[in-house]
């Protein structure tokens, strides 16, 4: 029984690592037409840092993730720093709102909508750099609020502000050097999570802006497909696939974030 | 600490911005028509062939991946939980990685194993068996997996160490069966952590069109991808895609509240 489970974990661990490590193995291969790839090489790490259309690719990939988490930090700690002091029934409402939200309204609407409601007057953003990096603010903000509001909850955060008041600070001073940096701190494992979903996204742009015409994720995973020999990654009817992230997760807030399939 | 409430006014405004307003007109554009207000994009939505078999196919997909997550998570969960603390700790990082990865780079990593020609096929051709076909609907429902046990067994973690495995352990020194230590005693303690995690995995899947477009193109199917079809491709009608984006979020809803309800009788 115990042999049957071990096999059964064993089988799973490596459903698990090997999709993950078949990329990284075939990026550094010449041809994987057999069994195994053949012929160590560096020559598609070479095409990738020499074409300025992959590298153009990858600095707007990153450009919007950091905007993004930016933006995330900027709302989401002092709406989660809010949402936690504020005892009563706001807080746990927008907790919960922010719970539902990301079940209820999959990263593929969300994007319709933003298609829909910002394509006209008095908000017409399509095809502006800035609704990419709204977008995906927008799908990492449930996540980044619970996260930080998780963090919030193992804190004293009313003795942290109340601590630098006597000395004549206001809540401006007690905020940004006590509570602020703590919950920084906290938040600091939410900011990373919005930022793989513009790494991973290709389509989704394109929708947003109209038209992409800047260069996006979607061209060096096009080259994937290009320099997989006769494996064609997936069918050649539809370009590239968009991947959004949609993030769920328990009232914990904590690593459960859903990913991006 | 009145004064400060003022600071959740950014977040309300972010709020209304990227989520009320994008619903809105999502609603909005269903509805409307040039002569004023219609639902015949709500009644193709629910009688036309091809939407009702996504629609039904959806559900299925949903339903399937739930239980095949339930099943894998329950068990991987269990059996992490056993192992000694240092590798539990790498075991738990490690799960946190599929939720975050890119689901183009899964898509391509399954297809190097699992393709017509990736690594899996040819032992299998070579060993004379039948080879499996990656851009089936069995396809889809192996590949899913790879995101949603280590996501449902993340979720479950947290209960399941609390509880601990002593539980078992208790109803074994009791004279309970193994099968009977797990039926009754473990299972019906998880069953709240287990409902959970099924919405968590329902929803996704409901929502999910990433991995299956790469995977099959528009060969199967999904809701999820009659909309994304409505959005790009020569089919263009963004009411109808609003109407379906609707009728997704509902039974998604509709799906939620059922396991809601079935995990407050759990609880009780």
């Amino acid at each position: 029984m115990r042999a049957l489970g071990w096999l059964l974990f064993g089988l799973f661990l490596l459903y698990l690592v090997l999709p993950m490590l078949a990329p990284v193995v075939y990026s550094f291969s010449q041809v994987w037409l057999g069994l195994l790839p053949e012929g160590l090489t560096l020559a598609w790490y070479r095409k990738v840092f020499t074409d300025p259309k992959y590298l153009e690719g990858a600095l707007l990939s990153l450009r919007v993730a950091l905007l993004a988490v930016a933006l995330n930090v900027l709302v989401g700690v002092p709406t989660a720093y809010v949402a936690h002091t504020w005892t009563g029934r706001v807080g746990e409402g927008l907790r919960r709102l922010l719970q539902v939200l990301p079940l209820l309204v999959p990263p593929l609407v969300v994007g319709l909508g933003f298609l829909l409601a910002f394509n006209r007057p008095p908000l017409a953003l399509s095809g502006t750099f800035w609704i990419v990096v709204f977008g995906h603010a927008a799908l990492g903000f449930p996540f980044f609020f619970r996260t930080v509001y998780a963090g919030l909850s193992g804190l004293e955060v009313r003795l942290l502000m109340e601590r630098p008041r006597p000395r004549g600070r206001g809540f401006g001073r007690g905020y940004a050097t006590s509570s602020c940096p703590t919950s920084c701190l906290r938040s600091s494992r939410g900011a990373w999570w919005p930022s793989p979903s513009p790494w991973g996204s290709s389509r989704s742009q394109a929708w947003w802006r109209g038209s992409a015409r800047l260069p996006s994720p979607s061209s060096s995973s096009r080259a994937l497909g290009r320099t997989s020999g006769r494996r064609a990654p997936w069918p050649a009817s539809s370009s590239t696939p968009p991947f959004w992230p949609s993030w769920a997760s328990p009232s914990s807030g904590g690593a459960e974030a859903r990913g991006a399939c | 600490m009145r004064g400060e409430r003022f600071l959740i006014l950014p977040g309300l405004l972010f709020l209304a911005l990227f989520f009320a307003y994008p619903l809105w007109a999502i609603l909005e554009r269903s509805l409307s028509s040039p002569e004023g207000l219609t639902l015949a994009r709500y009644l193709r939505a629910l009688t036309a062939p091809a939407y009702l078999e996504a629609w039904r196919n959806s559900l299925l997909f949903a339903t399937a991946s739930t239980l095949l997550a339930a099943l894998g998570g329950v068990f991987v969960a269990y059996w992490t939980s056993g192992l000694p603390l240092r590798l539990k700790r790498f075991l738990l990082s490690l799960y946190a990685i599929p939720v975050s990865l890119s689901g183009l780079v899964v898509a391509f990593g399954f297809i190097v194993l699992l393709g017509r020609n990736g690594t899996v096929n040819q032992l299998l051709g070579a060993l004379g068996l039948p080879r499996f076909d990656l851009y089936s609907w069995t396809g889809l429902l192996l590949v899913f997996p790879f995101y949603n046990v280590p996501l449902f067994a993340l979720a479950l973690m947290p209960l399941l160490e609390s509880l601990g495995r002593e539980l078992l352990e208790a109803a074994r020194a009791s004279g309970a069966t193994p099968f009977q230590a797990w039926v009754r005693v473990l299972l019906p303690n998880l069953m709240p952590g287990v409902l959970a995690g099924s919405a968590i995995v329902f929803a996704g899947m409901m929502g999910a069109f990433g991995t299956a477009l790469a995977l099959t193109g528009f060969a199967k199917n999904l809701l999820s991808l009659q909309i994304y079809s409505l959005v790009s491709e020569s089919a263009f009608d963004l009411p109808q895609a609003a109407a379906l984006a609707v009728v997704l979020m509902a039974t998604t809803g509709v799906g939620l509240y059922l396991l809601a309800l079935w995990e407050r009788r759990w609880r009780r």
